[in-house]
């Protein structure tokens, strides 16, 4: 029951401050909360973090460490290089390729080089649709800011959450549910990208 | 204590085809909001949802798929279900892209038939022939649910509806076939079988 009420109390919250935007008191806190929010609009880039995050998280903690390090590191260097690819493409199909490339990994519990692999392309192409419009330079550091504040995070969310199942299930199961988990993904990234083909 | 144990089964045995029913009840549940639907957003979650369960030729198979793992057990118990929205994706890929597959709608009709009767018969291919058997057929049910997707269709919202309510069908198929654990279970789930292979030839004649 306490495993419920805990984040149904956080997501409560986080939900109550959304009227307080309105008035927010400290000048540019609007573009680090747009950043903050901006992973969560691309879905390419939600499919992504999955990925990476479910793959980290059904291997244990042991492999966390290093990947998280090539991802942060990767996402850090694709952010600077934002502007290499059309706003487009790195919003629209780069990401859904990159799932195509990286899910497999997932659906068959790729070994701890494929995994801090896919961390570092996952961080990269993240990285890549990071970097905000062009605009002041102030204001782009700062919803910079916000996105790189909140990615590692949401993969990080992502590996907790299937830390736990892993830890509560059977260890037969786990490749199941890793299995099954990854081909969904695999297969609505597939559709996607047929469908942004097709546009 | 025999007829205790007996109504008893037949208890868990309703228990298990409600439940079932139920599952799949959830994957067609976006129906029933048709009525009031702004077609505007024809293309979101709700039409993926939706799209799976429409043709009861494609949602008799697809619970099949899930009665034949079952009868299968493991590893094929996951990775049918894994395989079919799978290769359904790639088979939806070419219908959006406009690739034509040449007899679509009667393969459909086939699929259903044939994994009727591989229920019905309680048939035990390997698990990788199974798997391309299943693959197979996942194309042609993906490639028409491609060719008929709405022009207006919101690509995550939709893909993600359609994938559920595939993994929902299978799903309503899995539970389904625990009723094998029991003798009078698996008359039902052959029962089943008949019922699904009888949807296929209706299909494929009418």
């Amino acid at each position: 029951m306490k495993s419920i009420v805990a984040p149904t109390l956080l997501a409560v919250l986080i939900g109550w401050a959304n009227p307080v935007w309105a008035h927010s008191p400290v000048p540019g806190i609007e573009g680090f909360y747009v950043g903050l929010w901006h992973p969560l609009t691309v879905p390419g880039q939600i499919l992504l973090l999955s990925v990476v995050g479910l793959l980290l998280g059904f291997r244990g903690v042991k492999l966390a460490r290093p990947a998280f390090i090539a991802f942060t590191v990767s996402l850090a260097i694709g952010a600077a290089f934002g502007r290499s690819l059309p706003a487009e493409a790195i919003a629209g199909w780069v990401p859904l390729a990159a799932v195509l490339l990286t899910a497999p990994a997932l659906i068959f519990r790729a070994g701890e080089v494929v995994a801090i692999v896919v961390a570092a392309l996952g961080g990269l192409v993240v990285g890549l649709g990071s970097l905000p419009e062009p605009g002041p330079i102030g204001a782009v550091a700062i919803t910079l800011a916000g996105s790189l504040a909140a990615i590692p995070f949401m993969m990080l969310g992502m590996a907790a959450a299937a830390e736990a199942v892993r830890a509560r299930l059977p260890p037969s199961w786990t490749g199941t549910v890793a299995g099954v988990t990854g081909a969904w993904i695999l297969a609505i990234a597939t559709l996607m990208l047929a469908l942004e083909m097709r546009i | 204590m025999k007829l205790l144990t007996a109504r008893h089964h037949r208890r868990i045995c309703a228990q298990r085809i409600l439940t079932a029913l139920l599952l799949a009840c959830i994957a067609a549940w976006p129906l029933a909001a048709l009525a009031h639907a702004d077609h505007a957003h024809d293309g979101g979650f709700l039409a993926g949802l939706v799209h799976p369960v429409l043709g009861v030729d494609h949602l008799v198979a697809m619970v099949a798929v899930g009665l034949w793992g079952a009868i299968l057990g493991a590893p094929a118990l996951w990775l049918l279900p894994v395989t079919f929205p799978l290769v359904m994706a790639v088979g939806g890929a070419l219908g959006v892209l406009g690739v034509p597959l040449i007899h679509v709608e009667p393969a459909i009709a086939v699929s259903a038939m044939a994994l009727g009767l591989l229920v019905a018969f309680m048939v035990r291919l390997p698990t990788a022939i199974s798997m391309v058997l299943v693959g197979l057929f996942a194309i042609f049910h993906g490639h028409a649910h491609g060719t008929e997707l709405p022009e207006a269709a919101n690509a995550f919202s939709y893909a993600l509806g359609f994938v559920i309510a595939t993994g929902l069908l299978h799903l309503a198929g899995i539970y389904l076939g625990t009723l094998l654990r029991w003798p009078s279970g698996a008359w039902i789930v052959r029962g089943c079988g008949v019922a699904v292979a009888l949807v296929g030839v209706a299909f494929l004649v009418i």
